[in-house]
């Protein structure tokens, strides 16, 4: 043992001091058993019995080290990570696993700092590990070394509930049976973005041209009338789960100070049938987006003269279940009169849309 | 050298080992530092407008379900101004524009605010794949910032004794107040809208045939629907008049002229058999006739007495008034004439009675 353990010692000495060497020879390889058995275990440790022989001298760059050595040659791979955010992403991150030509049962572990990147092997941020459900944990344990495979293969994955607005740095080490783990490879960072959500409101060609008005003149009893402009909503929102438009209204119908008592109700209804005698409602005439789904929901996604309501209470009247990018709709205001209908040129209502996320 | 290291010994060597080994499997089990990220978590602002005093929806979805969750934490950003506590009561009775599938927040209560965070109690979050909700239903709780922008409201679960457990922030967009004509919030449209004035006036027939008259009892004609059907807020009225120089019911041949009975502007009464008389009489409405409806009383034969009527002249006189709109509001009109002994016989007894109306917009 004493032998074994001045190897040890001597090994590490060697690193400092030149080879040894006669005018005529050099020698490059030499080392010695650390004594003892070959290897003792317990059910959870394993001690190997052999330890350090020097093959060669270390050779380094700036970004890779090359230990020479028993040890180091039974070592798997390091392995090379990459973490992006392929898509606005605020909450997770995509990394893919560079195998670096380890078998294919070899098991990654994942370590990231948060904030800052490794300096001289040291995190400047919070050290984390990658856990075996994507979450991101202080401490790493056996069951977060994973394979290849099951952290994604080619594909990759995604490191899931990070903050926003945070960027991230993540490396990878390789393991590949007993006394086979590696150092960590080259680190690889990226940002999560902020949560985002953008709504606009427009009667006029876009957002930027503004409006905020619609005005139904002379109604006629009997004749359904469309706004002379459509309601121009942009909405996006890089919100996991996506997001709503709402629309309500300050009166749930059109109400006339000189004509009071008689409003025009708001009703989900088809004003083009007779027995409907007057209505005010709303339609959605179209939707489109650049990514993602905006949909336009019951009772506002038919056509004709079918409006839903526009109740005092807000009702979801568009819809995206993922990210949206470049949502756009447009929501068109009928309205009919009836032959009851007190003639008035003070009808009003205050229509409001709203927009929220689900992040 | 050679002497330290043989001061060592195999278990020493083993007892630095199992140290070692020790140290890292505390460090492998130190606890979790850091709270858990909610599934989903949304505050819809039901007003986005900057400055603006605005009700709310609160909607998460734990990502554990072994928590107790007691109490939920909402953190406003600077900018908002967070109403005092009393102003902030809930309701999970309104699940208009929830989410689908959302349900009720458990017992959740009114908030308590101190500066820019709410604490709320709460009964536990008892599944990680189900959205709960609640509203706020008060706008003095919460007012949007003066500028505009996106504002990351935070939303957190705690035990019952104030321990986190989950957050997530829920991000929302506050918007200008200065679109359309520069007066109107930026998430409103003003709806405004006339409505045209209408009025119809019709008379379901142009003749009325008394027959042959008799001494032994009065005649009336079939009765001659004038309608009226017209938006006009304030109602409309009816008027009637004879244009005869001499108004009743008038023979060329006799000559003689059956003079209108009762005389115009008395109340409405019935013919008597034997005695000369000539009137015309309104009875009650059908259609769609808004508000009161008032009949004059010279023509009101709303109880529907025979042969009742009034007298008319060249002047139009008001038979019936509407307070309100009308559709098709029909008011029969009847004329009926009576003879005596003494009533010259001819067979060209006639007379013209005029029916206008009029809507008061």
């Amino acid at each position: 043992m004493t032998k074994g353990l001045l190897a040890l010692l001597a090994g590490g000495a060697f690193f400092l001091a030149a080879l040894p060497s006669t005018t005529n020879y050099e020698l490059n390889s030499y080392g010695f058993g650390s004594g003892g058995t070959a290897g003792s275990s317990t059910s959870n440790y394993s001690l190997e019995g052999i330890t350090g022989e020097i093959s060669g001298q270390t050779a380094a760059t700036s970004n890779y080290s090359a230990e020479p050595g028993f040890i180091e040659t039974q070592q798997a791979n390091v392995p090379k990570i990459t973490l992006t955010n392929p898509s606005n992403y605020y909450d997770k991150l995509h990394f893919v696993i560079d195998q670096q030509s380890n078998p294919t049962d070899a098991l990654y572990a994942l370590q990231v700092c948060v904030g800052s990147d490794w300096v001289a092997g040291s995190c400047g941020g919070t050290t984390m590990y990658v856990k075996n459900d994507n979450t991101l944990e202080s401490s790493l344990s056996v069951a977060d070394y994973q394979k290849y495979t099951t952290w994604g293969g080619s594909g990759g994955a995604n490191i899931i509930g990070l903050t926003p607005s945070t960027t991230y740095y993540i490396r990878a080490k390789a393991t590949q049976g007993q006394f086979t783990e590696s150092a960590y490879g080259p680190s690889s960072g990226a940002s999560t973005s902020a949560q985002q959500i953008s709504f606009c409101l427009y009667t006029n060609a876009n957002c930027g041209a503004g409006g905020a008005s619609e005005s139904f003149s002379g109604l006629v009893a009997g004749t359904p009338a469309t706004s002379p402009s459509n309601i121009g909503v942009d909405f996006a929102t890089n919100a996991d789960s996506g997001g709503s438009v709402y629309i309500y209204s300050a009166n749930g119908a059109l109400v006339s100070v000189s004509a009071p008592g008689s409003p025009i109700t708001s009703a989900t209804a088809d004003l083009g049938s007779g027995a409907t005698a007057q209505g005010f409602g709303a339609q959605v005439i179209s939707t489109s987006q650049t990514s993602g789904s905006l949909t336009k929901l019951s009772p506002y996604n038919l056509g004709s003269n079918n409006v839903g309501q526009i109740s005092t209470v807000a009702n979801t009247i568009l819809s995206a279940s993922s990210p949206l990018v470049g949502g756009q709709a447009a929501i068109q205001l009928q309205a009919k009169a009836s032959n009851t209908t007190p003639s008035a040129s003070d009808y009003t209502d205050t229509v409001t849309l709203i927009a929220a996320a689900s992040f | 050298m050679k002497k330290f290291i043989s001061s060592y010994t195999r278990w020493k060597v083993g007892l630095i080992v199992f140290l070692m080994m020790f140290a890292a499997q505390a460090l492998v089990l130190l606890p979790k530092a850091s709270a858990v990220t909610l599934s989903t978590t949304m505050v819809r602002l039901d007003r986005l407008a900057k400055s603006t005093a605005t009700t709310g929806l609160v909607c998460l979805e734990p990502s554990v379900a072994g928590d107790t969750e007691g109490k939920l934490v909402l953190t406003f950003p600077a900018g908002f101004t967070v109403g005092v506590s009393a102003n902030w009561t809930t309701q999970t009775a309104t699940t208009t524009g929830w989410p689908s599938g959302a349900i009720a927040y458990p017992t959740i209560s009114s908030g308590t605010a101190s500066g820019q965070t709410v604490t709320f109690t709460s009964g536990d979050l008892s599944s990680s794949s189900q959205v709960y909700c609640f509203n706020w239903t008060n706008t003095a709780a919460l007012s949007n910032p003066s500028s505009t922008g996106s504002y990351a409201i935070t939303v957190a679960t705690q035990t019952s004794g104030g321990g986190a457990l989950e957050s997530n922030t829920a991000t929302t967009d506050v918007v200008d107040t200065n679109c359309g004509s520069g007066s109107t919030p930026c998430d409103q449209i003003a709806v405004t809208a006339s409505v045209d004035q209408s009025f119809t006036f019709s008379l379901s027939a142009n003749s009325a045939a008394l027959g042959t008259l008799s001494t032994s009892s009065p005649s009336s004609a079939t009765a001659i629907n004038a309608s009226v059907s017209t938006n006009a807020k304030a109602g409309w009225q009816m008027w009637a008049a004879d244009p005869a120089g001499t108004p009743g019911l008038s023979s060329a041949t006799a000559p003689h002229t059956i003079a209108y009975s009762p005389s115009v502007g008395s109340s409405a009464a019935a013919l008597s058999t034997g005695v000369e008389g000539y009137n015309v009489g309104a009875g009650n409405h059908t259609g769609t006739c808004n508000g009161s409806t008032t009949y004059a009383s010279g023509f009101d034969d709303t109880a529907s007495t025979a042969y009742k009527g009034g007298g008319l002249d060249n002047t139009l006189r008001t038979v019936v008034s509407g307070a309100s709109t009308a559709n098709a509001c029909a008011i029969p009109l009847t004329v009926s004439a009576s003879i005596s002994n003494t009533t010259p016989a001819a067979t060209d007894y006639a007379g013209t009675i005029t029916v206008v109306a009029a809507g008061l917009f």
